[in-house]
């Protein structure tokens, strides 16, 4: 391993270290916000497996983001609390949604694709938003349970703010490793070979339409799982999950923090949500802030604040 | 090279202490600190003009509760007010913020039933109260009963049961009704109670157009005017608020669709509507909260006064309506506090149960086993007036006592 | 089914649906000359109805009220100026997604730019008494002001095909859409095609805003709806062609009223639904060219 893969590495190790010391000595408004960030930050992931390395931009995650949620909710008002099957049935549907209505939209192009994923999530917020006896329409599911992780041997309530972070820690953990490892394996480069040839990549034999539909089921997956904790931490479900404004958010915040960065989805989560807790309460006029710093983004720092750090230092986050 | 990276680790490491220090804001302890109250409602918005006059109203009590009372106990009330934008997910933030970040354990507030009701297992977590002062839905105080949550205001059945007697007393021939309410549990809750109370007292009574746009489209009410009047109804009831009022109403005054009714009501419609509508108001049956002029107690028109002494009698008679709650839970808080003399939660909510307050609508009592007031109610009768500067005026008013619709606790509880 | 209330419901659905053109024209015309999908559309047209509400304050009467709506569009039509030069201009060699991207951040700039301006409050257009008041057809009534809108878009859309067919700058622009590099060889200023084009489709927007919000409650992100509306017709439309645009509007907004009328649960779904289904099935739109 070479120096600068030491001090990445290094790096890496910290920031873990700091994330799971850290309920210890936060307040606990302060690890609800963690926890948010980190949940908003596997949601990142999700965009930013299909953006930066497939390079299809999606308005239409949230409808994933919404489909974890609800299963999740609907999953622990009717089912059972623990935590197993109803994870699992948010995956399973996300999956088989993903899979057909990806299937339809890896064959158009990126501009036909971004317009159908938004198609698609406007559907599902519009469904949802009628269907008013399942999923308790515009009031949407109130009072949705933590969860239960059921060992067998022992059980663990993740009503406890601690519990349910460190819940969520551990899947962020697993999950952006394997994203890690995806996006390096030759699965990633020949992601970024379609990504910036679709034709060349064609012609070595490569079947384009089979990686990007892998890629977006995957990501698809990711934003489902966000969304299923994000609904165990704020204990509500809502239609507004599927809008688009809600599929903005991850973008936006990949973008903050550094588009063709690794490191890039999570900061940027981390620094969205800090300053939108404390802008609001502070100036009000969130919305007007956020406008002005996403243009200063998109004109002056287009690699977000972690490529902006990787290029100072030298490597590669 | 190994120093850079100790150097470059100890950097990271301080800028996460850094924001971590930002995070953690002192929180102050309780000697004689002001008693903070958490006040959240939609103060932007198609809505604003429920929310913020509530908070004026809130305000209001805070000032004469300071400068004429003495505080709370010796301490004064200040009420930290954020929008909620009438969105569940903005409402649950700001009340987790206020009271993780400035100690806040007593909230009020609220328009939206759906947001009450987002908002009950947040405050039964951090176990905080709540006093609800506009949200209707029946479930607040009863299927969704929370030992958390209060509700100043009276709830949709009986405000519903109470308009649906005096409509039947005043048209008793019409029986052919349309509805039109926002699709969420508000607007449900309130059209069940009054078909529920109109098909009881009149046989005979018939829907023939139920409509359901979304709660916040603030237009684009053609087609479903158009299905209502393809109906022909006698009668027209909606609990649309707010921006959604205000341009249904002139929608549907542009199709003519007032006067092909006999008659037009709803449960609940604030007085900035008219105020917005102007000569394009129809003629309609309603209730609020407040309205001045049914009101003569001393209590009343000292409110009233110090409404109009602070913010003008332009501004007063727009927002009696919501700025009262707002008032009416303050003073709630104090009556409850002082009662339980503490400021534990535990202690307040006890005293708040089988609580009577003193309020501009008279006697306020809260029952214990649902937390829901019964008071009497106001309701009005707005008609077309060409010769007002408005276009319209008020004809009549009477109030009527919620507890005439009273049902046992174990029945309220299910609905 | 009585055919006088299937009338109105026609007439509704049109009527909507050339506000439907009027509003997605500007985006049509802004994406087939510059190649840009200007996400700050709906907030444009916001804009454009604020501006007129403003202006009623100041003014009244009937045809001041018609100068009102125009006015309101080139207000913002000057605003689209400012926009192009300053911001937009620098992102022409950009990749799409910046070009996205700073048009979602003016979204928020000018949502919350409004919320300063004209306050949290919802507003309401006081319109003069002879917009007011309903038609009688075939015995059913008919609001006056949606038929002034079904007109006014009309006259607009005339204008508008004259402009780009019978005048020097609208067939310059329209070469410019067809093959840009061409157009400049032959000496045409294509910055200054690009800069009047953004500004004409953003104009649209305004004047569509103060025409059509005129019976809503206005508030501040008030066009986040529209926006969406807007794309799912271009989209079906076909990207770049205004005559596209017009059939999808006409279509999606009469099979909106209609939705709305007897079918108010899928109503809700219903553009999206066209719209994938396009998109499936034909991407190129209605009458799109296959790229």
């Amino acid at each position: 391993m070479n120096r600068e893969n030491r001090k990445v590495l290094f790096s890496v190790i910290c920031v873990g270290i700091l994330l799971i010391i850290c309920p210890v000595f936060l307040p606990s408004f302060g690890l609800y916000l963690l926890n948010e960030m980190i949940i908003y930050g596997l949601f990142s992931y999700g965009f930013y497996l299909l953006f930066s390395h497939a390079g299809y931009l999606s308005f239409g995650q949230a409808a994933y983001f919404a489909l974890g949620a609800y299963s999740v909710a609907l999953m622990y008002k009717h089912v059972t609390v623990t935590i197993w099957l109803p994870f699992l049935t948010a995956i399973v549907v996300t999956a088989i949604v993903a899979t057909i209505l990806g299937f339809l939209s890896v064959r158009l192009g990126a501009l036909y694709f971004a317009f159908l994923t938004l198609a698609f999530a406007q559907m599902i917020y519009a469904i949802v938003f009628r269907w008013r006896s399942f999923t308790g329409g515009d009031d949407g599911i109130p009072g949705v349970s933590r969860g239960i992780v059921d060992f067998y041997v022992m059980k663990v309530d993740l009503e406890s703010p601690m519990h349910f972070y460190y819940f969520t820690l551990v899947i962020f953990f697993a999950l952006t490793f394997v994203l890690r490892k995806l996006v390096t394996s030759s699965f990633g480069l020949t992601l970024r070979s379609i990504r910036d040839n679709i034709e060349r990549s064609s012609f070595t034999g490569v079947n384009p339409q089979r990686y990007l539909l892998i890629a977006f089921v995957i990501s698809s997956i990711y934003c489902s799982i966000a969304g299923a904790l994000h609904t165990s931490l704020t204990k509500m479900a809502y239609p507004e999950l599927s809008y688009w404004s809600t599929s903005a958010e991850p973008i936006i915040m990949t973008l903050i923090g550094g588009i063709y960065t690794f490191s890039g989805p999570f900061f940027g989560a981390v620094i969205y949500i800090f300053l939108k807790t404390y802008v609001m309460t502070l100036i009000g006029n969130w919305v007007l802030f956020l406008g002005v710093v996403l243009l200063v983004i998109v004109l002056f720092f287009r690699k977000g604040v972690m490529g902006f750090v990787e290029e100072r230092w030298g490597a590669n986050l | 090279m190994k120093t850079n990276i100790v150097i470059r680790s100890i950097v990271v490491f301080v800028i996460c202490m850094g924001m971590i220090a930002a995070f953690s804001t002192t929180s102050q302890a309780e000697t004689k600190e002001p008693i903070k109250l958490g006040f959240i409602s939609p103060i932007t918005g198609l809505f604003a003009g429920t929310g913020e006059p509530m908070s004026k109203g809130a305000l209001l009590a805070a000032k004469m509760i300071n400068e004429e009372e003495g505080g709370i106990l010796g301490r004064r009330v200040e009420i930290l007010i954020r929008d909620s934008e009438v969105r569940p997910a903005i409402a649950v933030r700001m009340a987790r913020e206020l009271n993780k970040e400035q100690g806040v354990k007593f909230f009020l507030g609220i328009i939206s039933s759906g947001v009450a009701l987002a908002l009950k297992p947040v405050m039964e977590e951090m176990d905080t109260l709540l006093i609800t002062c506009a949200a209707h839905s029946t479930a607040i105080t009863g299927e969704q009963f929370s030992k958390n949550v209060f509700r100043i205001t009276d709830d949709a059945r009986t405000r519903n049961y109470a308009l649906a007697d005096i409509i039947r007393e005043k048209f008793p021939e019409v029986k052919k009704w349309a509805n039109i309410s926002p699709d969420y549990a508000y607007g449900h809750s309130c059209w069940e109670n009054f078909s529920e109370k109109m098909k009881e007292l009149a046989p005979g009574f018939t829907v023939v157009a139920d409509r359901w746009p979304k709660f916040g489209a603030g237009g684009g009410y053609g087609p479903h005017i158009s299905a209502i009047m393809a109906a022909n109804p006698d009668g027209l009831y909606s609990v649309l608020y707010g921006g959604d009022m205000i341009a249904f109403i002139r929608e549907a005054k542009q199709w003519g669709l007032f006067d092909k009714v006999k008659v037009f009501t709803s449960s609940h419609v604030d007085w900035d509507i008219p105020y917005a509508v102007q000569k394009d108001m129809a003629d309609l049956w309603l209730s609020e909260h407040y309205y001045d002029q049914a009101y003569n107690l001393p209590l009343s028109e000292k409110y009233e006064k110090a409404m109009i002494d602070t913010y003008g009698k332009k501004y007063f008679l727009v927002s009696q309506g919501h700025a009262t709650p707002g008032f009416d839970a303050v003073y709630t808080y104090k009556a409850a506090i002082e009662k339980a003399k503490s400021f534990d939660v535990s202690a307040v909510r006890k005293a708040m149960e089988d609580l009577t307050i003193d309020s501009p609508l008279g006697k306020k009592w809260i029952r214990a086993g649902d937390h829901q007031a019964y008071f009497d109610m106001p309701f009005v009768h707005v008609v077309l007036d060409p010769g007002q500067e408005m276009g319209w005026k008020v004809s009549w008013y009477t109030t009527v006592n919620g507890k005439k619709y009273m049902i046992p606790v174990e029945e309220a509880l299910k609905r | 089914m009585d055919p006088g209330i299937l009338l109105i419901d026609l007439l509704n659905g049109l009527s909507r649906g050339m506000l439907y053109f009027l509003m997605a024209s500007g985006l049509t015309i802004t994406f087939s000359v510059l190649r840009i999908i200007n996400f700050a559309h709906g907030s444009l047209i916001m804009l454009g109805a604020y501006f007129a509400w403003s202006l009623l304050q100041l003014m009244s009467g009937n045809w001041a009220f018609v100068l009102i709506v125009l006015l309101s569009g080139c207000i913002v039509g000057v605003i689209g100026i400012l926009i192009e030069v300053f911001f937009v201009r620098r992102i022409y060699s950009s990749e799409h997604l910046y070009q996205l991207l700073l048009t979602f951040a003016l979204i928020m700039i000018i949502d919350g730019l409004a919320l300063e301006i004209w306050g949290g409050q919802p507003r309401t257009m006081l319109l003069p008494r002879f917009f007011l008041g309903a038609v009688s057809i075939a015995g059913n009534f008919f609001p006056k002001y949606s038929l002034f809108t079904l007109f006014g878009s009309a006259v607009v859309a005339v204008l508008l095909w004259v402009f780009l067919y019978k005048t020097d700058f609208g067939k310059a622009s329209r070469a410019a859409a067809a093959d840009v590099e061409i157009t400049s060889a032959l000496g045409i200023n294509v910055p200054l095609i690009y800069c009047g084009m953004f500004a004409i489709g953003v104009a649209l927007a305004g004047f569509s805003g103060g025409l059509g919000l005129a019976m809503s409650s206005l508030t501040p992100g008030v066009g986040a709806h529209i926006a969406v509306t807007c794309f799912a017709v271009i989209v079906i439309g076909g990207l770049g062609s205004l005559t596209g645009t017009l059939a999808a509007a006409l279509i999606l907004g009469v099979f909106e009223a209609f939705g709305d009328h007897y079918f108010p649960q899928i109503a809700m779904a219903l553009p999206f639904i066209i719209m994938a289904v396009i998109l499936l099935v034909r991407p190129q739109g209605l009458l799109g060219r296959k790229e």
